[in-house]
């Protein structure tokens, strides 16, 4: 990261790291905060003494910390990179919405599939997302819509009479 | 040696179905390499669920084919559309396209596919040739060195991933952290199951590959703001460059190849290290160097040689030391776990035979892509491009879900790839390297396993340091892993009085 960026373009590109140093930091210090309790709280053997084994819980111990420090040091570094930048690129969240809705349709399949079952769903599933895929394209929804449905009535076959999957 | 290579590649991989196989995965390598966004990794997850059903000679032979024909492939969007088809072929567009531009679209096609192939050979030949002295040597490791190995390139991988160790070193111990999820194989204790029973056998390696390579650079791929292609003038189908001229690009293609296969042997340096030293290589031996980026065959020779010469570099710490050399190979080796092998210097022992299909499963993917490319021209590569991405991206994400289910027919994998691919999607946004992550939970359960045996069998950690080559590699492995922050922190420290000062 260049300290004083010479133009807008690397100037946003600097801005934009120093948000992900602190984003991840932060993720990275609860995560292993978050797993550290889990760990912690375990009951049953695994923070009994094995001998000369050093047992189940050393190496989660130690990547815990790796995690933890790893987490401090990308904040910290956020953190100073902050104090010395006078402005910073908005966080640009809105434009993850379609992976999120992406991510939404693909959840969705395992209790469509109870209901309706997986030859319904997944041409419907995949049709969802030939139409997500495609906003903003010339190309007319149905069609697209309808294209999607076909692919995954094709690729519902293939695994379940293809390749024998008890979908 | 040379007569088991031979006699396997025509007894065995010369019969029907093995050609067949290779041939539909060179030309699914070719239509996947060659479409804008979609990575050599992701279509090797995208082909995983076929491999679940096959014995595992059809499976590296159908993988491979896969494999080598997608990397070579990304050089045809990068040359006809001014977009990489694989990261592979970034350096590529350079020279390829503006050829293109110039109404020789053909040529720099021949001359990419010519240094494609022939990388790959000397890729291969260096992989056969090195391969079993490696693994002969390893398989004199105790668990001390085999632990040192494991951290080495666990070090390499996050030293090397992004050029930020920070984030490597945390996306690597967020890997070694998922690689020790379910019960411990030596005391039967489980760990991170937040009291679920399907964790409990741990996560299994395909689902997670599935997620970080299928699911999550197509996560990408759909925020991505539709970009704009280039269009280039009319031009021949298909022509073939001169003797003369192709014989004055052979010490350039024999450097090129020789960088390609050592870099792709240093786990997670991968092709896009790879080729930017071939070229930048090339341009400083150049005589003419200005003439780089403007449309010189030597521009697109190098890169490709390079690239495809990185194949057969990255089977060679998989094989011998069951250590993935870069994405793809962490994904091969999901496919022999699943098989029940576990890639290292105790396959060339415990399965030679296989080895030696692999060497020939390679060769044959090589030859068959030089056919295959070869015969078809320009325009049915114009028909592959022309696939529509809206339909393509929701098959492919369809795929992964299937494919995640498949493998043990559990719900659970299903939502490990969702999961994965979620977090894929959010490390790729937040720029941390994915690499690291799937490397920790291939080799978690690996170092775990030595450095625990180390332990119980010597009794402390000093054993590390009393032996020469885990001695090496544990230093090497601290100095990768620390020597970066300790400058970072010094220049750091030098910068301040000055701007104290005013200066």
């Amino acid at each position: 990261m260049s300290p004083t960026p010479n133009n807008p373009e690397e100037a946003e590109a600097a801005g934009r790291e120093v948000i992900n140093d602190l984003v991840s930091g932060g993720l990275c210090l609860a995560l292993a905060s978050g797993l550290a309790v889990v760990h912690y709280s375990q009951a049953g053997r695994l923070h009994d003494d094995f001998n000369r084994d050093p047992g189940p819980a050393l190496l989660p111990v130690i990547l815990l910390a790796a995690l933890a420090l790893a987490g401090a040091g990308l904040g910290l570094r956020g953190w100073i990179a902050l104090a010395k930048a006078r402005a910073f690129p908005p966080l640009a969240l809105h434009t993850a919405w379609p992976a999120g809705l992406a991510v939404l349709l693909m959840a969705s399949f395992l209790p469509l599939r109870e209901v309706i079952g997986a030859a319904i769903a997944l041409p419907l599933i995949c049709g969802a997302l030939a139409v997500l895929a495609g906003r903003g394209e010339a190309a007319r929804w149905p069609v697209t819509a309808a294209l999607g449905e076909a692919t995954g009535l094709a690729l519902y076959g293939l695994f379940h009479f293809g390749l024998s999957v008890p979908l | 040696m040379t007569q088991d290579l031979l006699a396997t590649i025509f007894a065995d991989l010369f019969t029907f179905s093995m050609i067949g196989l290779a041939l539909l995965g060179v030309v699914l390598g070719l239509v996947f390499g060659a479409l804008p966004g979609v990575s050599s990794t992701m279509a090797l997850a995208v082909m995983l669920p076929f491999t679940y059903g096959m014995e595992t000679a059809p499976a590296m032979v159908l993988m491979l084919a896969v494999f080598f024909s997608s990397v070579y492939a990304g050089s045809v969007s990068a040359i006809l559309l001014n977009i990489p088809g694989t990261p592979g072929a970034m350096i590529t567009l350079l020279d390829g396209h503006a050829m293109a531009r110039k109404g020789e679209a053909a040529e720099a096609m021949a001359y990419a596919l010519i240094a494609s192939i022939f990388g790959g050979i000397i890729g291969w030949i260096l992989l056969v040739a090195l391969a079993p002295t490696i693994a002969g040597y390893a398989l004199r490791f105790g668990s001390p060195e085999y632990a040192a190995v494991v951290l080495f390139g666990l070090a390499l991988v996050a030293y090397a991933s992004s050029g930020d160790t920070l984030r490597g070193l945390a996306a690597g111990a967020i890997g070694l952290i998922v690689g020790l999820v379910g019960r411990d194989q030596i005391t039967d204790v489980p760990r991170f199951t937040f009291g679920t029973a399907d964790l409990q056998g741990g996560i299994d390696i395909i689902p997670l590959a599935i997620g970080l390579f299928g699911v999550a650079e197509v996560l990408v791929l759909m925020t991505r703001p539709k970009s704009e292609m280039s269009e280039i003038p009319e031009t021949r189908a298909r022509t073939w460059p001169r003797w003369r001229s192709l014989r004055a690009e052979l010490p350039t293609a024999l450097r090129a190849s020789t960088i390609g296969t050592f870099v792709g042997a240093i786990p997670a340096a991968g092709s896009a290290v790879a080729v930017a030293l071939a070229y930048a290589c090339e341009k400083r031996l150049s005589k003419t160097p200005e003439k780089f980026g403007t449309g010189l065959p030597r521009g697109v020779v190098a890169p490709e040689a390079a690239n495809n010469a990185c194949v057969g570099g990255a089977l060679i710490p998989m094989m011998t030391l069951g250590i993935p050399g870069d994405s793809i190979t962490a994904v091969l080796i999901g496919v022999l776990l699943l098989h029940g092998l576990r890639p290292g210097p105790g396959l060339f022992e415990s399965q030679p035979d296989l080895i030696v299909t692999i060497y020939g499963a390679l060769f044959v993917a090589i030859i068959l892509t030089a056919l295959v490319a070869g015969a078809i021209g320009i325009p049915v590569y114009r028909k592959i491009l022309k696939i529509p991405q809206r339909i393509l991206t929701a098959a492919v994400l369809i795929l992964c879900l299937l494919g995640a289910y498949a493998v043990r027919n559990a719900v659970v994998d299903v939502w490990v790839a969702i999961f994965f691919g979620t977090l894929g999607f959010a490390f790729i946004k937040l720029n941390i390297p994915v690499l690291p992550l799937a490397f920790g939970a291939v080799l978690g359960p690996l170092l775990e396993e030595n450095l625990r045996r180390t332990l119980v069998i010597h009794g402390d950690v000093g054993v590390f340091f009393e032996r020469p080559i885990s001695l090496v590699l544990v230093c090497l492995s601290f100095a990768i892993l620390l020597v970066p922050l300790a400058l970072s922190a010094l220049s750091f420290l030098r910068r301040r009085p000055r701007r104290h000062s005013g200066l």
